[in-house]
């Protein structure tokens, strides 16, 4: 290669010479530049904390209500999901809840329940996230009118899953991902996956998982998600 | 084929490097920020757009609010953005410009994917940046990017595994895996921009020695008009200040430019009143068409006209100039005019005249001198034979009256003897007068007188005829002439200067053709060589007295020359002398002896004159010949020219 030389002053920018250095104004430039930098990477702190923050567990019942108007599947798992229309949170639950599906070793009767509040129309359910559902093969829509079954079903926070065996007996709740509206691999969907393998892991106990996603309720029906409010 | 670097012209390497760092390189990063800046604002717009447009609201219920990441892309985005967008305006080209760029290139991508919820997709803005980073075509730039993201991956991957690597349970030293990709990108970045900064290194080379070049033209250019300015400064002063009259002129024989000498000459109050105009128009018709004539031959030939002597004549003005006319070429050598210069000889010619009259009168006053100085020898050579011619002449008056009166005795016996009266008393008076008489004494000295008296007069004639011949004039044209005949005059007029030191042999060539010369001065040429070698033996004899030495002439032709030498057995010239003895004046004789003059006389005669050669053969103790060599024809004023050097031979 035929660079100039570095002791004739002339910076390849590959060959490592001296570069000159704005005195006065380098000082500021590094002050400042220190400064930003701990301001950044403090936010970025910040927000990744609000990333890994769950929202409020629910706790659902241990046996299917019978109140219920979703339908318990008498020969297949059961598996409810609860859903904030608006929360974009949840676009990653409904993602992995499709991966879930296409992962599953048996079928399963998937119910995906849409909060509608009282105060508002059947048009502020049409979302991207409604449509998101729809395209998952296998399962079944429903519209929760003023979040009842999401009050029967104590759920308090929008991607909340439930797995019921088809005896109506709880097997799984929790969120199915890693944190807020971050697909990928998670202990919830692992869990599940390792259910419908086999329901009699876990020796009895009830395994649960945090869920990410914006609360259903105000916190007079529910405990007020601290991540999606807390500002 | 690139010159290596350390060969480079000092100058060239330094324009080379300046051009590089401060034309190319900081030209570059200087733009690159500000590419930054513009990416940083619509990084940022579109971050805030991404955010709007995937999580614009939280929700608690039917109540929905801002979403925090929309929060965090306006103001954690502003912020990534602003600081260095603000160093690009500020400190456009800085180090730490770029560096905090690369920084916040990387932290625009964490947050981008942190928006987009981690989509894959969205990490190609990392490898995207690296890409737009490496445009700065610096390393560090891309170091620092690669750190960051390695920073990144490491703190998350300890902390929060799966935001950045999609798993729960990652290995601590995933962050490598992903950082080597990045780093496996900086590879070929690091190529790139090696391949790029040669190029502008290569672009500033040529630039730099593309400058250096004009530079170099330019100082010669400079210095080229500087050298044409003064050219015709001196063109100019030459033609103002000359007094001769230079003139240029085109094929047409119009002048284009004059000096002022030349106008004032023809009464024009500025030369460029000449312009366009012919001699035509300033001097008489026939004198005018002359010189048109001349110079057309000179545009038809090509050969310029020399030292032409022509008589110009404006109005009542009239003189004598020497003209010398120059044709002009074009660079193609076509001929496109003349240039003359006229100088007026008129003065110089009237002096050349009288000179030449001067010259003449002095070659017949040197002649004259040398004819008085040899009247007193000649006279005594006069006086020698009139003295016996004098003294036999009276003998034979005395003779003759003797034998008239033995003649008369004799009548008078006759005519006793026819009177018969021859008696003895008559024939006794006859007979002792005739016994007086000593008759046989007479009868063999008169006749002896008379032919000795008959010789003086012949030799007086001799001398007078040398004399006649020797100081023969000449004329101013060279006429053929007979060289034996005229050495032998002056030889025979020089006697009495050599006859008591040496004997004259004379070897003189009988074929010997006549040469082409001026008789007069080849006379005072051999009278000089003669009196010289007379001198010169003269020196020896005075050691030597009742010695006498020789002095040969001999003639001979050596094809087209004749060849005199003048032989003396003298003391021979010393080699301190031998360098000045043609030099005017110069003489070792004594005074009232030598003029000096007489071996210039002759170097200028036979050299410059006749076209011959002179040359002298000298050896101490010995001798000297001297040798002259004309040409027998005339010879050109070119080739007597050549003939300046004198030939010295010289043996010891």
């Amino acid at each position: 290669m035929n660079f100039p030389n570095p002791a004739q002053g002339v910076d390849s920018g590959t060959t490592g010479p001296s570069r000159p250095r704005c005195g006065q104004a380098g000082k500021f430039i590094a002050l400042t530049l220190a400064v930003w930098l701990c301001a950044v990477v403090t936010a970025m702190a910040f927000i990744a904390r609000y990333s890994h923050q769950p929202g409020t567990a629910g706790t659902p019942p241990a046996q299917w209500p019978v109140a219920s108007a979703i339908p318990l599947s008498e020969n297949r798992p059961t598996l409810v999901m609860f859903v904030h229309p608006r929360c974009p949170c949840s676009r990653a639950s409904l993602g992995e809840l499709a991966v879930l599906l296409a992962q599953s070793p048996q079928r399963v009767n998937v119910q995906v329940v849409f909060l509608k509040p009282a105060e508002v129309d059947a048009r502020w359910l049409e979302s991207d996230i409604w449509r998101q559902a729809e395209l998952i093969y296998g399962a079944t829509l429903h519209t929760d009118e003023a979040g009842a079954e999401a009050e029967r079903f104590h759920s308090q926070t929008s991607g909340d899953t439930m797995l019921y065996d088809v005896g109506g007996k709880l097997l799984f709740h929790g969120g199915i991902t890693a944190e807020r509206g971050h697909a990928g691999d998670n202990a919830g969907r692992s869990t599940l996956l390792a259910l419908l393998k086999d329901q009699t892991i876990g020796a009895g106990k009830i395994p649960s998982t945090p869920v990410f996603g914006c609360a259903l309720f105000p916190t007079t029906t529910s405990e007020k998600c601290n991540l999606c409010t807390n500002r | 084929m690139h010159q290596p670097l350390n060969q480079l012209n000092v100058s060239v390497r330094d324009r080379m490097a300046a051009l590089f760092l401060e034309h190319a390189q900081q030209k570059n990063y200087a733009q690159t920020d500000k590419l930054f800046a513009v990416l940083m604002i619509l990084q940022w717009l579109a971050g805030i757009a991404a955010a709007v447009w995937i999580s614009p609201q939280t929700w608690i219920g039917a109540s929905g609010q801002t979403h925090w990441h929309v929060w965090a892309a306006i103001f954690l985005g502003g912020t990534i953005a602003g600081f260095p967008v603000f160093l690009a305006l500020k400190f456009p080209g800085k180090p730490e410009t770029r560096e905090t760029i690369a920084v916040s290139q990387m932290l625009f991508s964490t947050l981008l994917i942190h928006l987009t919820g981690g989509r894959l997709e969205t990490h190609f803005h990392v490898f995207g940046s690296l890409a737009f980073l490496a445009m700065y075509r610096d390393w560090r730039v891309l170091a620092m990017a690669t750190v960051v993201v390695a920073a990144d991956h490491f703190f998350r991957g300890v902390f929060w595994p799966q935001s950045v690597f999609g798993v729960v349970a990652a290995s601590p030293w995933r962050w490598v895996e992903h950082a080597g990709w990045v780093v496996f990108e900086d590879i070929f970045l690091f190529i790139s921009i090696q391949q790029n900064v040669h190029e502008m290194s290569e672009v500033a080379r040529k630039q730099a020695e593309l400058e250096c070049l004009n530079a170099d033209i330019e100082k010669q250019v400079a210095a080229r008009t500087q050298e044409l300015t003064a050219e015709q400064e001196l063109l100019r002063s030459l033609m103002n200040s000359l007094p001769d009259a230079i003139y240029f002129k085109d094929t047409q024989s119009r002048f284009t430019r004059i000096n002022p000498a030349l106008a004032n000459f023809f009464g024009l109050a500025n030369p460029e009143a000449a312009v366009g105009k012919t001699d035509a128009d300033f001097q008489q018709g026939a004198a005018a068409q002359q010189k048109m004539a001349d110079e057309q031959s000179i545009f038809a030939t090509g050969q310029p006209i020399l030292n032409l002597l022509e008589k110009s004549c404006v109005g009542d003005k009239s003189s004598w100039v020497s003209t010398t006319k120059v044709p002009l070429r074009d660079a193609q050598g076509k001929i496109t005019g003349l240039v003359g210069i006229s100088r007026d000889v008129t003065t110089q010619m009237q002096s050349e005249t009288q000179q030449r009259l001067l010259e003449v009168q002095l070659h017949e006053a040197r002649k004259l001198e040398a004819v008085g100085q040899l009247a007193a020898g000649i006279a005594h050579e006069i006086n020698t034979p009139i003295q016996y011619i004098g003294d036999n002449t009276r003998f034979a008056q005395e003779s003759v009256a003797t034998i008239f009166k033995v003649l008369r005795s004799h009548e008078e016996l006759l005519a006793a003897a026819k009177k018969s009266a021859l008696t003895p008393e008559v024939i006794a008076p006859a007979e002792q007068l005739v016994a007086a008489s000593d008759l046989n004494y007479l009868y063999a000295q008169v006749p002896a007188a008379i032919k000795e008296s008959l010789d003086g007069v012949e030799r007086v004639a001799t001398i007078v005829r040398a004399m006649k011949e020797f100081s023969h004039p000449g004329g101013k044209e060279k006429i053929a002439a007979d060289l034996n005949r005229a050495i032998e005059s002056t030889v025979t007029v020089a006697r009495n200067e050599w006859k008591f030191m040496a004997d004259v042999k004379m070897d003189l060539s009988p074929d010997l053709p006549h040469v082409s010369c001026f008789l007069g001065e080849f006379n005072q040429c051999i009278l000089n060589l003669v009196v010289n070698a007379s001198h010169a033996i003269g020196d020896v004899v005075k050691k030597n007295p009742g010695t006498k030495g020789i002095i040969t002439v001999q003639t001979r032709r050596d094809n087209d020359h004749v060849v005199v030498r003048v032989t003396d057995t003298g003391t021979g010239i010393p080699e301190k002398v031998r360098p000045h003895i043609f030099e005017p004046f110069y003489t070792t004789k004594d005074v009232g002896k030598g003029t000096g003059q007489g071996l210039a006389i002759t170097y200028g005669s036979i050299i410059n004159k006749h076209g011959g050669t002179v040359s002298f053969e000298t050896e101490m103790g010995r001798g000297t010949t001297f040798i002259l060599r004309l040409p027998i024809l005339p010879r050109s004023a070119e080739s007597a020219a050549k003939n300046q050097e004198v030939n010295v031979s010289l043996s010891k």
